[in-house]
Formats: structure tokens, C-alpha cells, sequence
């Protein structure tokens, strides 16, 4: 599976310019396909992720066999790691982490973002000002050292780091939210709300809302390869689940002492990592480019 | 006379600005008081940035006054907390100048007037038939309801946009220069519609345009604005035949009228004067803000800011020399 | 660094290195060829790929060994982790005695001989005649007296900030120093303790220059003379430290004419610097990797001694592990021939108790203290009442601890407890590590500075310690009375073989009768050197001491 989504996926931005002087109905299939690719990566790597009880042929806690076996040995099509546990069965639950929480904190950071901004951009003034240099401060905070304290605070946990991550994300959302939710209000339609005398919360959620939720989600597809990789990160450093609980950022850095010895040990899970944000970044430029393009044009 | 139904007291409005490092408040509207009488079309008419849609604003309080009061049927708007304020906004209502930004382009007309609606107490199963009964008071088709703006013209919008006004059950209205942005044809559909309706229904109007060639065929009254000032107000005759203001007087020249040789005679005298900077709102000039461009400029326009005061005419001008009654000043 | 300038080929050869295209027209004078002018350019370009590699071009054979990082700081008295310091100060310093990891006791070093009195309270070294320190100062025992009276006299100018030597060298048991004669220095102490012979060859006991203390006060660190085999000829911090050979050495002139310890803190640079011979000597390799390294023939791995031990602390004020029963099913549940294969690759030792084999205090019968019978465990914990009870355990999230969490926490369930562990950054590690209230499980690491069997027992598991008193809470035990009383007397016996079996009998008794620390394994950094180097102290640096002093090029 990663076989496939590794030969693939870098082959879009650079297939367009190649391609012109093909044939237009060759050209159209071939960018069809390779516009279909990331979508189809990253449904696979979701429920590769979703059903990793089902398809894990081993318990990916336990050890199955000797230590370090190598790749594509009996039962271990992806070896063993260091403690004799199944790698296959550890990079299928260890894409669970980076998936939930990639997915969970960008969902949560639009969420509270999204709201922080509307009302941020809607009520104007000092609150205004207030709120955003709040964004502003939390922002000078470098977003793993923020992540870090949190995950020092609460403990480390999926729920925990999805709430670490979604923090690093939050300003992004706030930010753009606002500005989205400020052009919004200044236009005659808030004011003709204002002046029937809807309340605020109404205002926010009826009128200003409804206008800027697409750019919003847009936005939210774009950032959730790097909300992966931020949980890659905190992971890496040790934040993430909880181990033995398998993690592909964990996997990266228990077997990067591995490097010489059995280089597959970290490779595997980097690679896993790298796919997933890498599809999911398409996804999101795609997105981005289909709201930026003009009406008619393909 | 009865009690006004609308009466702004030293109402103004001020921002606050960065110029530069300083801090600075540029005067959107200066101290301003005048009076809306039930029933009657008042039309505030200047040129762009001469404070009108601020003042129509600022009489709803849908922009926050720096100081001043506004009396509605007795209430001082500025004095209300934000929920009794919300309950008092139905019967102020406003249409604005561009029919394609003020509805929201992902509600269909049905959302909107039957939100309006809800909001003003009319029951779930009465609005569908308000709302097509709207629809028909502003001349559109109910089938309309079911569409999203997107699906009009400019002049159908601001039909629904005064039928959204009406939904609210408004005692008055401020158009805020609501045919601006269309067609020259259907202009006057709109400013009879808007006459009609208020005929009918009882309303008072105010109504803001930078045409006082049109206003005068509507407005019972009409104040003219300058920089953020009421500089004449009276009777739509006083302004539009005898007036008072060299301002008006400029506003009335630059109409397209028939008598070519006066309105060139005008426009001459007023290039002749020493055409200083238009005044700067960040540092606003000491006296008269218009005497860089007056033709009557005296000595004392530089220094004493001019008041309202009663003219020759009958009506109220902020001039230390306005025009002489009946005078004719273009020779 | 101002002193840095003293040796400035190497800095010259860089400035070579930067493009300076006027040079390469208008060469500054005749006497340097085009074609030689090419050479140094070419040399110094090999010098910037590889910054240390020029070292070795300019005829004194130079020995390069690894640093994780370098401050530039070699003030002895505030020293208080492995870093670099331990590694300049054991190349530049000397104390009174040496330790060299294969003796278990004692040797002399700037002290020839030690008397110590029959109630073992005062302890008189005489000094080697005719030493100087590095800058020429005569080695006397007035000389010597500075260095010590700097760890105690509060009211020293050149005393640092935050000095810890004394508390290192016995704390309030020391009373005092003084010059008998010329040549013999004195330490009176209120309690016999037999240790401090050992704990004088630590790394913060180097002797320092009075000449020195006198220039620099409380700025010694980085312009430390000492009298150790090697001198700074110059410093770059977080690049090199630039050593060479100390003629007036007291075991003579090193072989090796310069040393550089230069900072490369990735592995895999030290790897790759070890296999082209930019590299000789490093001990920061992980385990993992040592079987591959030694597979290449310019590489050798050392052998050493395992003196870092990985202990577990069970918190005994701590629910069920109060009960005795419960921390010996632990200590019988750790599976530690699976640690030693799949956390250490082999390159570790199943211990006996407390001390190593490599120690005094140590005896084969305390491997039975290490035994991994899961059934005896899971019997105990079922006359316990204790099977399924949950336990936290805490460990740091760097190094091999996470592996060896993940073994520990797999054996201990295969018993039937329900672990989970906590892997924390070392702050979060340590705050909670030294809170009774804030753990159960823990880890504990110790490796040996010197190798006296005391250094694991009166800094950890005497009464008043944070080991006894906050890690295990072993205190509250009421062997733990006894437990202070053999550890006392032990150090009260001046006999180094009557002393070391008394530490015996101190691992027995508190592994039987107490059982606060499980014992899971013994370890030591692995050790690589370049096949052409020989006479590299590997016990030593198994366990971060740095004796470099008998290397010599075999090529």
C-alpha cells in the first residue's frame, strides 16, 4: 500500500506542465487520475486507519516473534521491531493517532476558531482589538513549546495532544475567520440585520456564518497536513500516546537509533507520515484552487 | 405643530484615527439637531463624504454617536440598553444604496422577509402569506420567494429590499440614497414605490440623495450637508427656489438645468474663487469649512465657525452671509 | 575567550577558507607560490568540510575524541552533570588519588602515599615531589590546600557561585584542611569514612593552580591549570577544545602529542566521522548500532566493564507497595534477559544487586537477586491480594528509557499487574521522581564516577537522603535503622577487603530484608576507537571518565 501511494503522489504538481503538448483526451484522463490520487490516498490511509482491528494481523502491544526481523519475513511482511512486536500491525494502529488527531484538532480549531474570529470581526472595536491581540500573543509563542505545556499539563493522551495540536491550529482559524467575518459585517446585509434588531449570536450565526464557512473549510483541508505533521512532531518528542500504544511519530524516533541497523524501522512510519500529508495537502490545494478559479474553466 | 417623531439633539459622530504616529478623530458629523414630523419625507442631500449616510446612520444608532441624543416617539435611543434598543428597531427601519451587498446572498428571499417576520412576532403560519403579500406591495411575483438574490436585477433587490424594510412594520424609513446604483430607468419606479408605500402606510421617510434636483420633487423638507454639517434646512421651496447657502446654491447649479448661461455663470463664479485644498477632516479648518470654495467668503468665515440661523427666506442656514432674499446673484 | 588566541594556526587556515577573491590575484607576498597558495586552499576547503580534520596535517599526531556539546566552562566546583566538563576535566585535571576502573581501589596520583590515623578521622597525603601545574606552579601541600579550602571557605573570592564540591567530597563530615609540612596536606574529618579516598579521584577534586586562582578568581573555569596529562591550548565553545601534552605529567609526557575534543553531537556524524578517521574516540554511539560499527575494519569496540546501572525504585509509602511481598514479586517479574537482548542489543549485563560485578560489595550470590521467575512472582502477589493492582511507573522519554519502560511495563503485566507508564521529560521526570506523593514505580539511573562500593549507598540509601527518603521512602522501614548502621561502619573500616565485604552483606541485607530497588539492569556506553589507537581507558569511559592518557598510535 505505501508502494503505491509513494510512486503517485509527488507526480501532480509536476505532471501538469509536462503533459501539454499530449493529446487533449490523454491529458484530460491523466490529469483526472492524478487529481482523483490524493483523494483516493488519503480515503485509503483513513480506512486502512478505521479498520486497522480487522486488518492487523497481529496484537501490535505484544511481541509476536523475535526482535528486528527483517522485511518480508514469514508473517511479518513488514518485519519486527526491536521489542518483537508485528510492524505491520504497528503501522496500521499507529496511523490511528496521526489520523484522529490531525482530522479531531483541525475540526476543533475550526470550531473555536472559527467562532473566536465571527464574533472577533462581527462585534468590532475593543473587543476587537482585545481578542485579536490575544491571537497575537499566543501566536509569539512558539507552537511546540505551547503544545509541550499543554501536554505537561494534562498528561500525555490522544484527546490531549488532539487538544495540543488543535491550539497550534487555532490561530489560523481565528485569524482568517475574523478577517472573513469583518468584510462580512461590513456589508449593507449586517447592517440590514442589525437594523431589524436580530442579537448578535444571531447575527454571527444566521447571517455572517453561512458567507465565510466555505473559505473556511477550504482553509481547514489545506492546514490538516500540517496539523498531521505537528502530531507527528509532538509524538516524535514523546508527547503523543502513551507507548507501547504504537504512534508513527514514536515509531520514527525509536527507530531512528535504528538507522544503520534496520533503516526500514523508521523509514516505514516517515514514509507512512510523509504520504498522508503529502495526499492531504493536494487535497487541500485543490480545493483552494477550484474556489480561486473562475466559473467556467475546469 | 405635533410632536416629531424623530428628533437628533447635538447629535454627532466621531472615529478615532492614526495619522501618521499621532492619534487623531476625524468628525464624520458635526453637533447636528433637526427634526422628522410623522408623515413627511425629510431628504438630506449633500455631496459623497458630506456626513448624510452618516447622519441616516446615526439616527437609527446603527452607528454609535459620540455625543448627542436621539428621541424616537419619546424614547432617547442612545440612553437604551442593547436588548430594549433591539425591540424598538423594527419601527426604524433603512434601505441602503447597493441593493447587491445588502441581503445575504446565501438566504433566500423567504429566509429573509420570514425571519424578519418571526422576529416581529407574526406567527410561523402566517408568513408565508405576509411575505408573497409583501411581495406584491413591492410589485415582484411570490414565486420570487423562493429564489436567492443572485437571481435579480439591481432595481428587483431594492423592491425587496424596501419589502424586507415593511416586513418589520416600520413607522419610519431611511433611504439611504436607494436609487443610486440603478439603472436610470428604473430609478423612478423605485422613488414612486417608495412614495406609494409611504402614502399608504402612513410612514415618515427620510430620504438621502446628492441629487436635490430630484429630492425636490419628493421631500417635504430637505437639509443640505457640508463636511459633516447641516448647512441650510427648510422647506423643500426655500431650498430648492430661494436659496439661502452658496452651497446649496453651487449644489443647485450643478444640476443639469435648462438655463445653460446662469448655470455657466455659477460654475464660473465658483472656479473664480481661490480654490483652496478641500478641507482635511483629520485637521479641520478654523471658521467656515466652505469658504475655500465660497463666492461670499468674508473676513470673519476664516475665524468664527458659522451657526444655524433663520434667513431672510424662513429657513435655517449656517452662513454669515447668505444670499439676500429673492436676489438674483448672477448678474 | 580571550586566551583562545595563543594557538592560531587552525583560525588562520580558516580565513583561507573564505572566499576572499582579492587574495587570489594579488597574493600578499612572494614568498607564498601559486601552486602552494592552491594547496592551502585546497586544504583549507577540506577544513571547513571537515573543521577538525586540519588538525592532523601539522606533524604532532593528534587524537580526536567526540563531545556532545561544549560551554567552555571548566570550573570544577560547580559541576554537577556528565556534559562536557567531565570529559576536559579528566583530560586537564588530577586530584590527590586515580581511579582507573580496573583496580577497585584507590591509587596514587598527586599524592605518592596517605596515612590515616587509627581512629580514621585524619588522613595525611604526601605530595609528589618536584610536580608543577600546568603553568609551572610549584605542586606543594599549600598549593594543594587552596584548592580544597576554595570548596569550603564561604568567604573565598575565587569560590564560584552554587559550589558543590564539598557536599561531592563528604559534606559536613569534613572539618578541615591542613599543611602538616611542605609536602603533606591533611583532611580532618568528624566521622570515619573510609570513601573519601575514592571520592578525592571525582572530577570536581582536580587540584588548581594558585597562580591561576590568583589571575582569574572566580573566572577559572575557562582557564583552568591543572596538572592533569593534558593543557587547553585553546577553546571554542561549542567547536573544539584544543589540548596538548603536559610534559611535567606525573606518569610522564601522554604519547599523544594533542588531543582535540570536538564537539559532533549526532550519532550518525560520529559514525560516519569514525569510519573516514576524522574521529578516534567516542563513547555516545547507541547500543544499537555497535554490532555494525564493529563490523568495519577501521573500527574497534572496546570492551568495558558495566558500571551504569538502570535500578527500579518502588516507592514503598505507596499503596501495595508497602508490602514486601508485592516489591519482591516485582524484583522476581522484570524479565531482564529480554531487557538486556532487546533494550541493550546485547551490549548489557544481568546484575546482581546494587553493586556491579566490577565493584567492590559485589558477590555472585547476588545474582539470585535477579532472577526472573514469573511464577514465584505471581504466587507472591496472590498471598499479597495484590493480583491486578494498577501501578504508575515513570520514566524519561530520552534514551533507551522508553525501550526499557515498555519491557519493564510488559513483564510486570505478564504477572498480573495492570502498569502503566508515564515517559516524561527529565523536569517533569525529576519533580516527580523526588515527591513521595507524585510516583509509584520510577526509574533510577547511576553510574559510577569512581568505582568505591560506597558510591551507591550513602548518597542514595542512607536515612536523610533524597533516595531513602523521597524516591523509595525507605525510611520509614524499620530495617532501614539498621540498614544506616552497616553503611556507617562500613565506612568506618579503613581495610579495603574487611570494607568491601562488608558491602556484601549490605546488598544482601537490603535486597532480602528491605527490597526498596529492584535491580534491572547494568550497562555501559559503548566504547568506539579507531584500530589504530591502543592503550584507550574503556572501563572508564564505559561510565563517562575520560582517561586518555595511555592512548598511543599503533600506525
Amino acid at each position: 500500500m505505501t508502494q503505491r501511494t509513494h510512486e503517485d503522489a509527488p507526480q501532480d504538481a509536476a505532471g501538469r506542465p509536462v503533459a501539454r503538448w499530449l493529446p487533449g483526451a490523454v491529458l484530460g484522463a491523466v490529469l483526472g487520475v492524478l487529481r482523483a490520487l490524493p483523494w483516493a490516498v488519503v480515503t485509503l490511509c483513513i480506512v486502512l486507519a478505521v479498520l486497522a482491528p480487522a486488518l492487523a494481523p497481529f496484537n501490535p502491544v505484544a511481541s509476536a516473534n523475535a526482535p528486528l526481523l527483517p522485511l518480508w519475513s514469514e508473517g511479518h511482511p513488514m518485519g519486527t521491531d526491536s521489542l518483537g512486536r508485528d510492524q505491520l500491525s504497528r503501522l496500521l494502529y499507529g496511523l490511528r493517532p496521526m489520523i484522529f488527531v490531525s482530522l479531531g484538532a483541525v475540526g476543533l480549531a475550526l470550531l473555536v476558531g472559527g467562532a473566536y474570529g465571527v464574533v472577533s470581526g462581527v462585534q468590532g472595536g475593543r473587543i476587537d482589538w482585545a481578542l485579536m491581540r490575544a491571537v497575537d500573543v499566543f501566536m509569539s509563542f512558539p507552537i511546540i513549546l505551547a503544545a509541550i505545556l499543554v501536554l505537561a499539563a494534562l498528561g500525555p493522551s490522544m484527546l490531549n495532544l488532539t487538544i495540543a495540536v488543535a491550539l497550534s491550529q487555532f490561530p489560523i482559524f481565528a485569524r482568517l475567520a475574523r478577517a472573513l467575518a469583518a468584510g462580512e459585517a461590513a456589508r449593507d446585509y449586517v447592517l440590514a440585520a442589525r437594523a431589524v434588531g436580530y442579537a448578535p449570536l444571531r447575527i454571527m450565526v444566521a447571517e455572517v456564518l453561512p458567507n465565510i464557512v466555505r473559505p473556511l473549510m477550504v482553509q481547514a483541508t489545506s492546514v490538516v497536513a500540517l496539523a498531521a505533521l505537528t502530531a507527528a512532531a509532538l509524538s516524535y518528542l514523546g508527547l503523543g500516546v502513551r507507548p507501547p500504544a504504537p504512534d508513527l511519530g514514536f515509531m520514527v524516533r525509536e527507530g531512528q537509533e535504528l538507522i544503520f541497523l534496520a533503516p526500514e524501522q523508521a523509514l516505514l512510519p516517515g514514509l507512512l507520515i510523509a504520504v498522508f500529508a503529502l495526499a492531504v495537502s493536494f487535497c487541500g490545494d485543490q480545493l483552494a484552487d477550484e474556489r480561486t478559479r473562475p466559473g467556467g474553466l475546469t | 405643530m405635533s410632536a416629531p417623531l424623530l428628533s437628533v439633539q447635538d447629535l454627532g459622530v466621531r472615529y478615532p484615527v492614526r495619522a501618521g504616529l499621532r492619534r487623531a478623530e476625524i468628525t464624520a458629523l458635526a453637533p447636528t439637531t433637526l427634526e422628522l414630523h410623522r408623515g413627511e419625507t425629510l431628504a438630506i442631500v449633500g455631496e459623497s463624504g458630506s456626513g448624510k449616510t452618516t447622519l441616516g446612520r446615526a439616527m437609527l444608532r446603527l452607528v454609535e454617536p459620540s455625543q448627542g441624543h436621539i428621541l424616537f416617539d419619546g424614547t432617547d435611543l442612545c440612553a437604551l440598553r442593547p436588548r430594549a434598543l433591539r425591540r424598538l428597531r423594527p419601527r426604524l427601519q433603512m434601505v441602503f444604496q447597493d441593493p447587491y451587498g445588502s441581503l445575504n446572498p446565501r438566504q433566500s428571499i423567504g429566509t429573509i422577509l420570514g425571519s424578519v417576520l418571526g422576529h416581529v412576532g407574526v406567527p410561523r403560519a402566517e408568513r408565508p402569506a405576509r411575505a408573497r403579500a409583501l411581495m406584491a406591495d413591492v410589485g415582484l411575483d411570490a414565486d420570487a420567494l423562493s429564489r436567492r438574490p443572485a437571481a435579480f436585477s439591481g432595481g428587483q433587490r431594492q423592491r425587496i429590499a424596501i419589502a424586507r424594510a415593511l416586513a418589520a412594520g416600520p413607522e419610519l424609513i431611511v433611504a439611504d440614497e436607494p436609487i443610486s446604483a440603478l439603472d436610470v430607468s428604473v430609478q423612478a419606479q423605485v422613488v414612486n414605490l417608495l412614495q406609494d408605500l409611504k402614502r399608504a402606510r402612513g410612514l415618515t421617510l427620510a430620504f438621502i440623495s446628492h441629487d436635490l434636483g430630484m429630492v425636490a420633487a419628493i421631500a417635504d423638507r430637505i437639509a443640505v450637508m457640508y463636511f459633516g454639517q447641516v448647512v441650510e434646512l427648510g422647506t423643500a421651496a426655500q431650498v430648492t427656489h430661494a436659496p439661502a447657502h452658496p452651497y446649496t446654491r453651487m449644489l443647485l447649479a450643478s444640476q443639469p438645468v435648462p438655463d445653460v448661461a446662469r448655470a455657466r455663470a455659477t460654475i464660473r463664479a465658483a472656479a473664480a474663487a481661490p480654490l483652496a485644498d478641500l478641507p482635511s477632516q483629520i485637521a479641520p479648518p478654523a471658521g467656515c469649512p466652505f469658504r475655500s470654495r465660497c463666492p461670499r467668503a468674508l473676513g470673519r468665515c476664516a475665524t468664527d465657525p458659522p451657526t444655524l440661523g433663520i434667513t431672510p427666506q424662513g429657513a435655517l442656514a449656517a452662513c454669515h452671509n447668505p444670499e439676500p432674499a429673492q436676489g438674483d446673484t448672477t448678474e | 575567550m580571550t586566551q583562545d588566541t595563543r594557538l592560531t594556526a587552525p583560525t588562520g587556515a580558516h580565513a583561507l577558507s573564505t572566499p576572499t577573491g582579492a587574495r587570489t590575484f594579488n597574493p600578499p607576498t612572494g614568498a607564498i607560490s601559486r601552486r602552494r597558495f592552491g594547496q592551502m586552499l585546497a586544504l583549507s576547503g577540506l577544513a571547513a568540510a571537515f573543521p577538525w580534520r586540519i588538525e592532523a596535517q601539522e606533524g604532532v599526531r593528534t587524537m580526536v575524541f567526540a563531545l556532545p556539546e561544549l560551554a567552555g566552562n571548566f570550573e570544577p566546583h560547580t559541576w554537577v552533570g556528565f556534559g562536557d566538563t567531565v570529559h576536559a576535566m579528566d583530560c586537564i585535571g588530577r586530584g590527590l588519588t586515580h581511579m582507573d576502573f580496573d583496580n577497585p581501589l584507590p591509587q596514587p596520583a598527586i599524592a605518592e602515599s596517605w596515612d590515616i590515623s587509627d581512629d580514621g578521622l585524619t588522613y595525611d597525603f604526601t605530595i609528589r615531589a618536584g610536580l608543577t601545574f600546568h603553568d609551572g606552579t610549584p605542586i606543594d601541600a599549600a598549593a594543594v590546600k587552596r584548592s580544597f579550602d576554595r570548596m569550603k571557605d564561604e568567604d573565598d573570592p575565587t569560590r564560584p557561585d552554587l559550589s558543590f564540591a564539598l557536599d561531592n567530597l563528604g559534606g559536613s563530615n569534613v572539618l578541615g584542611f591542613d599543611v602538616v609540612d611542605d609536602m603533606t596536606f591533611r583532611i580532618n574529618l568528624a566521622q570515619p569514612d573510609a570513601a573519601i579516598l575514592g571520592r578525592l579521584s571525582r572530577p570536581d577534586m582536580i587540584l588548581i593552580s594558585p597562580a591561576a586562582l590568583d589571575e582569574f578568581g572566580r573566572e577559572v573555569g575557562p582557564n583552568l591549570a591543572s596538572c592533569g596529562p593534558y593543557r587547553i591550548a585553546s577553546v571554542t565553545p561549542n567547536e573544539r577544545l584544543v589540548l596538548e601534552a603536559f610534559d611535567g605529567f606525573y606518569k610522564g609526557t601522554p604519547e599523544v602529542g594533542r588531543l582535540v575534543l570536538q564537539v559532533i553531537p549526532e550519532p550518525v556524524a560520529q559514525m560516519t566521522s569514525l569510519a573516514s578517521g576524522d574521529l578516534n574516540i567516542t563513547n555516545l554511539i547507541p547500543h544499537s548500532n555497535i554490532d555494525r560499527l564493529e563490523a568495519m575494519d577501521a573500527i574497534r569496540i572496546e570492551q568495558s566493564a558495566a558500571f551504569i546501572s538502570a535500578m527500579l525504585a518502588m516507592n514503598v509509602s505507596a499503596g501495595v507497595l508497602g508490602d514486601i511481598r508485592v516489591r519482591r514479586a516485582i524484583n522476581l517479574g522484570i524479565d531482564r534477559e529480554a531487557i538486556v537482548r532487546e533494550v541493550f542489543f546485547g551490549k548489557a549485563e544481568v546484575p546482581g544487586y546494587i553493586n556491579p560485578a566490577a565493584e567492590q560489595g559485589f558477590d555472585p550470590d547476588h545474582l539470585r537477586h535477579s532472577v526472573y521467575d514469573p511464577d514465584a512472582a505471581r504466587a507472591l502477589l496472590e498471598e499479597a491480594g495484590a493480583v491486578g493492582a494498577e501501578l504508575n511507573l515513570i520514566s524519561e522519554n530520552s534514551g533507551f528509557w522508553p525501550r526499557l519502560g515498555q519491557v519493564v511495563e510488559r513483564s510486570l503485566n505478564g504477572i498480573g499487574l495492570q502498569v502503566t507508564t508515564d515517559y516524561l521529560d527529565g523536569g517533569t521526570f525529576n519533580a516527580r521522581l523526588f515527591d513521595r506523593e507524585a510516583h509509584e514505580l520510577a526509574f533510577l539511573q547511576r553510574s559510577a564516577f569512581f568505582p568505591d562500593p560506597d558510591g551507591r549507598w550513602s548518597p542514595l540509601f542512607m536515612t536523610g537522603t533524597a533516595g531513602a527518603d523521597s524516591i523509595t521512602a525507605q525510611s520509614d522501614l524499620p530495617e532501614q535503622a539498621q540498614l544506616d548502621e552497616m553503611i556507617a561502619a562500613a565506612n568506618a573500616e579503613s581495610d579495603p577487603e574487611a570494607r568491601g565485604q562488608m558491602f556484601v552483606e549490605i546488598n544482601t541485607f537490603m535486597a532480602d530484608e528491605m527490597m526498596p530497588i529492584a535491580a534491572v539492569v547494568n550497562t555501559f556506553l559503548p566504547v568506539s576507537v579507531s584500530t589504530d589507537l591502543e592503550g584507550v581507558n574503556a572501563n572508564a569511559l564505559g561510565t563517562y571518565r575520560t582517561f586518555l592518557e595511555g592512548a598511543r598510535f599503533t600506525g
